[in-house]
């Protein structure tokens, strides 16, 4: 069984090696912690239970011994579990990642409007569309505007809110580092991340489903 | 500018998890000299989130203090964070701030214009808050911290208090909830950039627009939810003004993905601190998850304002703070305050009846 000396450590590290031990082959399953603090001691049983195995606590030199063991290769990898089933509990808000397996969505915004035609239309257009998608029951995964898109996140947008409040459901808002720059709108950015099209090309290569307004 | 300083490395707690729990202050101040004046209208006996001193009968000043380590790894984001969080308690009490004074730390190697950045972030805050950085005093010590003395003003018939909630109000909170079990997802790096940026402005957004909002109605009551979590907050209301309190679990709006940190155990100490020192007079029902129970217990470094408000007002604050979004980042109706009935103080329902 694999061991780990968590001595001295705080917080989340004893709970992320754990979490990373038993993730190995050779783990098997199972991992004894020895930490220094009942909070190490506490976090480690949620770890357990979270990874549906068993923990047992036993008192060493100086601290704990906590051996988790009992963890499938499937609860090992998944990082998730609980809050799928909170959700359909009604407790928790629900969260893109765990709401359901459908297919993600990344929507690509590359332009003030949405459409050819008259511009004011199309921006009309794209700031009723952006409203609509804040509102549905399931946000997008990711957002992500580019070009002359990504005027649309920085200050003086009227898209700002409903882009916040894409986010606060849930939907990773991001914003082209390099169209920034070649707007000047790096330090105007309101709502959202940076990205690059390193990242942006995993998105298009990725599990989504790409859809380019 | 260039700070390549990771500020949240240089700390074993970070922010409000590093407060000192409420039952361990208590004791400590026990047998000190019991000096009156009756126009310190709050002070040390009152658990309140700041103190009051009347000087007219229509001038109150209201005095704060607030410091922490590092919670974020920039230095002008934490310098903002702390700011913010030591604002809160002025705009808790119903108060306008008027003067700041800076508290720091630092180490003697820390470079200078990482320091320049704290200090840069902190002064942004308070001139936000229409207040004015009118000195402060630093040291050299291991380990970084920042926080600020603040002054404010009041009348003190419009005080709010968090030990006058009346039976029968609403209570209303206005950030969204598991900023300390974020923040420890993040210093674990199983959190990424857009969950940064999403808890860090959380915690640099002022309470004054919840508090401007909050003005015309019947708030009876009003404390900011810090270091001693949901539950340790709400319990201080629900002791202060002799009532009950019941919360329901499925109103809260927790952050995205704290619910799954939570049940994987990554939680900061406060968490146990918190649990601890209010478990005797907080009933969870069972069908009440862990993870959920453990998130109300999870310190929130800035967090929101908790309003005790007239339940015939309770929909009007709410549409008035819904409408002074994303200032006032959440109006959730999370419970109400009943009559004590000799149990607990506080108990967490899992649905809203």
């Amino acid at each position: 069984m694999t061991e780990l000396n968590c001595f001295g450590e705080t917080c989340p590290k004893p709970v992320i090696r754990a979490m990373k031990a038993l993730r190995e082959p050779d783990a098997a399953g199972s991992v004894r912690v020895l930490v220094d603090n009942t909070v190490a001691v506490e976090n480690l049983k949620r770890l357990a239970a979270n990874k549906q195995g068993t923990a047992e606590v036993a008192e060493i030199e100086g601290g704990w011994a906590v051996t988790i063991a009992g963890v499938s290769a499937a609860a090992a990898e998944n990082p998730a579990g609980e809050e799928a089933a909170l959700v359909e509990a009604g407790i928790a808000c629900p969260v893109p990642e765990a709401a359901s397996a459908k297919q993600q969505v990344t929507v690509f915004v590359g332009s003030k409007a949405l459409g050819q035609g008259a511009p004011e239309l199309g921006h009309i257009l794209i700031k009723g569309l952006v409203y609509a998608m804040s509102q549905a029951d399931e946000v997008p995964h990711r957002i992500v505007f580019f070009n002359d898109g990504a005027a649309l996140t920085c200050e003086g947008s009227e898209l700002v809110d409903d882009v916040r409040e894409l986010e606060r459901c849930g939907c990773e808002v991001l914003t082209c580092g390099t169209c920034l720059d070649f707007h000047g709108l790096r330090d105007k950015l309101a709502v959202g991340g940076v990205t690059n099209l390193y990242a942006i090309s995993e998105f298009v290569l990725g599990p989504d489903k790409v859809v380019t307004l | 500018m260039e700070t390549k300083v990771k500020l949240t490395k240089l700390v074993d707690c970070a922010g409000c998890g590093a407060k000192v729990g409420a039952g361990e202050l208590a004791q400590l101040f026990e047998g000190f000299p019991d000096v009156r004046d009756p126009n310190l209208l709050v002070g040390f006996d009152h658990a309140d989130d700041a103190a009051v001193y009347k000087l007219r009968d229509d001038l109150a000043i209201v005095q704060t203090l607030d410091f922490f380590p590092p919670i974020a790894d920039d230095p002008f984001t934490f310098g903002q964070i702390a700011a913010a969080n030591a604002l809160s308690d002025i705009y808790a009490m119903g108060g306008r701030p008027i003067t700041a004074l800076n508290i720091m730390a630092v180490p003697e190697d820390m470079p200078k214009d990482a320091v320049r950045e704290i200090l840069r972030g902190g002064a942004t805050k308070v001139a936000e808050a229409g207040a004015i950085v009118a000195g402060g005093h630093s040291i050299y010590d291991a380990e970084p911290k920042y926080g600020l003395s603040v002054t404010g003003v009041i009348d003190p018939a419009n005080l709010l208090r968090n030990d006058a909630a009346h039976v029968g109000d609403v209570l209303i909170y206005t950030k969204p909830v598991g900023i300390g079990v974020l923040t420890t997802a993040l210093k674990g790096e199983l959190a990424g950039e857009a969950e940064r940026e999403l808890v860090e402005g959380l915690m640099c957004t002022l309470n004054r627009a919840a508090a401007e909002a909050a003005r015309p109605y019947r708030v009876h009551a009003c404390t900011d939810i810090t270091g001693f979590a949901v539950l340790g907050h709400t319990l201080e209301l629900a002791q202060g003004s002799d009532t009950q309190v019941e919360l329901y679990a499925d109103t809260f709006e927790f952050l995205p993905g704290v619910l799954d940190y939570a049940s994987m155990g990554i939680l900061p100490a406060g968490v146990y601190r918190n649990r601890r020192y209010a478990e005797a007079e907080v009933e969870i029902d069972a069908d009440v998850p862990l993870a959920v129970a453990d998130v109300l217990f999870d310190p929130q470094t800035s967090g929101g304002l908790l309003f005790a408000v007239d339940a015939e007002d309770a929909d009007a604050l709410e549409a008035a703070l819904r409408a002074a979004s994303p200032a006032v980042p959440a109006a959730q109706r999370i419970g109400v305050v009943r009559e004590h009935d000799g149990g607990p103080r506080v108990r967490v329902r899992a649905h809203r009846p």
